[in-house]
């Protein structure tokens, strides 16, 4: 039983991979990745770098187009689709090394992410509610996003992901280059969202902290799916222990 | 969103009726002069290319400037608004003409021209869609290699078609074809001869008003998120690549316009007057003024104007016995095009950002300004 709180076995899948196969040019990425996040659920992807995990992302949102395999989110194929489509199905990527629009402000960054999200009084209300989750972001709404510490950065990113009300939240390694303590904080932030009932993939390198965050978890090795399962006991397989708790 | 909806200032239209006014009143001062002032011809004609040049200097803005994307083959879309429009004009006529015989004269000059405006602002339009759905899929530097192309088809082609003058250029405009044993008709290349700097003043305007709206609403807030991070911006769900179109189709129908304008203000066409320089010239007005700053688009394409012309001055600095003895000074305008390079290098040395950065005059930014008195793009 992880941190993550209670088991989300039974419930419905709301996102399923089926055999990716993604090719860059000649170089094929992903070899056939099938995965399942259920509602409620917090799953993690761990793997090397250059395994794949950006890209099973990328897939996902439609910014990618599989050679074969599909994408179906909530019960719909979307596979192929484009990615504000995706998006406004109720997927959120906070892309890989943040993506944040430096040269505006964090208010301005936010507002960005609700940019399909019409109502006023609801976007207020979304504001608030990354602000109390987010007291730093608060602080900062007026200063230039691009000035932002690394955390920060992440904060952001993760806040804007927020503003589009997601079902599912799509992170990519939000630890990257972060120290302990903040990694915690954005942590102990996912955690709580998920206990309000978001649905987290999560890709990360910091497997330890991933998984003992997590429901479940897949791993990835260049292009393919070879472990999956619950995330403690991931945890205390000794393969992942060897390669990637270092342990 | 409607967070940056522009707001519609309740008075605005007493503001448009005073600029009308104001530029009618402007034109015929410069044209017949008040007082027995007038403006020298050469003057008038530097004022409305400069003015010209604005509308291509902004409309390009919307691209380079607020999208972050790489445009260097506007003089096509400024060529194909140019012949399109000039072609309406010379090979159209007729009913104008005819419409002459019932109606006063201004109103019918004025639809003939817009009517001309209006086919250019089209061929434009739908030679930026042509160009720009295929590519702008695609990462930034295609769009410049495959718009530097496309530039220099359009050129080749206009050089090659016969009944707009190919290489010897598309004269008569406004007289129409020639035809044996009649007179041509002067009336409408005579009004334009005398209300050109009014319509381009006009243009200009409402380019810069609505470029202007655009670059700060919600969707000049999705090109600026574009021109940061397009996948950051693709996955908050913005349609890139229609966002991204939508910004080439209007500023190439912009541009097609500047070029229908440029066309009945020489009466006069040459397909070597739409080389890459001239888009690299645009890209440089835009790029001197600082990138995605309208007030820097501008005073670019006001700079970029004047400066050639000033240049071109120089050799009046000195008496004749002094250019006799030093023959390079004589030429010192050819090297117009070096000093130009020299002032951009020094320029960009030292404002990279340009002279005005993104930022905007207050009183321009106040046209743009929203509902909620926030700045967009800024
Ligand atoms: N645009 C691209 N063109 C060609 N190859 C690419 C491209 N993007 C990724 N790849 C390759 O695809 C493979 C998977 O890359 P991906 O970015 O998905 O890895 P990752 O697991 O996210 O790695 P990291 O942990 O370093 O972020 C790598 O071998 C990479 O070199
Ligand atoms: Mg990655």
């Amino acid at each position: 039983m992880s941190e993550a709180g209670h088991r989300v076995v039974d419930a419905p899948s709301l996102l399923t991979a089926e055999n990716l196969v993604v090719t860059y040019g000649a170089i094929e990425a992903l070899h056939g990745v099938s995965l399942t996040v259920r509602k409620g659920e917090v799953v993690t992807l761990i793997g090397a770098n250059g395994a794949g995990k950006t890209t099973t992302l990328k897939t996902i949102v439609g910014l990618l187009r599989p050679k074969y395999g599909r994408v179906i989110f909530d019960g719909v194929d979307v596979t192929g689709r484009p990615t504000h489509e995706i998006v406004g199905r109720g997927v959120a990527l906070a892309p890989e090394g943040r993506g944040i629009f430096p040269d505006m402000t964090v208010l301005e960054n936010l507002e960005l992410g609700a940019y399909r999200q019409p109502d006023r009084i609801q976007f207020r209300r979304d504001l608030e509610q990354v602000c109390t989750l987010f007291p730093r972001v608060k602080e900062r709404l007026k200063q230039r996003a691009g000035t932002l510490s690394g955390g920060e950065q992440q904060m952001v990113a993760i806040g804007r992901a927020l503003m589009s009300r997601p079902s599912l939240l799509l992170l990519d390694e939000p630890s990257l280059g972060l120290a302990p303590l903040v990694t915690q904080t954005i942590f102990d932030a996912l955690s709580e969202l998920n206990r309000a009932g978001l649905t987290i993939l999560l890709v990360e390198q910091n497997a330890h902290l991933a998984l003992a965050r997590s429901h479940r978890g897949y791993v990835l090795e260049t292009g393919r799916l070879v472990m999956s399962g619950d995330a403690n006991a991931l945890a205390q397989d000794a393969r992942v222990r060897e390669a990637y708790l270092g342990q | 969103m409607n967070i940056w909806k522009p707001h519609l200032g309740g008075r605005s239209w007493l503001g448009g009726i005073a600029v009308v006014a104001g530029f009618f009143l402007l034109n015929e001062a410069f044209v017949h002069g008040v007082f027995g002032y007038g403006l020298s011809a050469y003057y008038l004609r530097v004022i409305t290319l400069v003015g010209i040049s604005m509308v291509l200097a902004v409309s390009l803005t919307l691209v380079n400037g607020c999208a972050g994307q790489f445009s260097i083959g506007h003089a096509g879309f400024m060529a194909v608004g140019a012949y399109a429009s000039a072609a309406v004009t010379h090979f159209g006529g007729a009913p104008f003409i005819a419409l002459l015989e019932i109606l006063p004269a201004w109103p019918v000059h004025t639809l003939r021209l817009w009517v001309s405006l209006a086919v250019g602002a089209a061929v434009g339009g739908v030679a930026g869609w042509l160009v720009g759905l295929p590519t702008l899929r695609l990462r930034g530097d295609y769009l410049a290699i495959v718009t530097l192309g496309f530039g220099e088809i359009i050129r080749v082609v206009l050089l090659n078609i016969e009944p707009t003058g190919g290489a010897l250029g598309f004269t008569n405009i406004a007289q129409g074809p020639e035809v044996p044993g009649r007179s041509p008709d002067q009336r409408f290349a005579l009004f334009l001869e005398e209300t050109m700097f009014f319509w381009v003043a006009l243009v200009a305007t409402g380019t810069i008003l609505v470029v202007g709206r655009l670059a700060y609403s919600s969707f000049g807030r999705s090109l600026a998120a574009i021109r940061e991070n397009e996948i950051a911006a693709a996955a908050i769900g913005i349609d890139t690549t229609r966002a991204k179109t939508t910004a080439f189709v209007v500023s190439a129908a912009l541009t097609g316009v500047a070029g229908g304008l440029y066309a009945h203000y020489d009466n006069y066409l040459n397909p070597s007057s739409f080389t890459f320089l001239r888009s690299v010239e645009i890209v440089t007005m835009i790029v001197l003024g600082g990138l995605g700053s309208l007030s820097g688009a501008i005073v670019g394409a006001g700079v970029l104007t004047i400066l050639p012309e000033a240049l071109r001055d120089l050799t009046r600095l000195f008496p004749p016995s002094v250019t006799a003895a030093a023959p390079f000074l004589a030429s010192l305008p050819d090297y117009r095009m070096v000093l130009y390079a020299l002032l951009l290098v020094g320029l960009m040395i030292a404002r990279p950002q340009g002279l005005y950065g993104r930022r905007e005059w207050p009183w321009l930014a106040r046209l743009f300004l929203t509902r909620d008195g926030e700045k967009g793009v800024g």
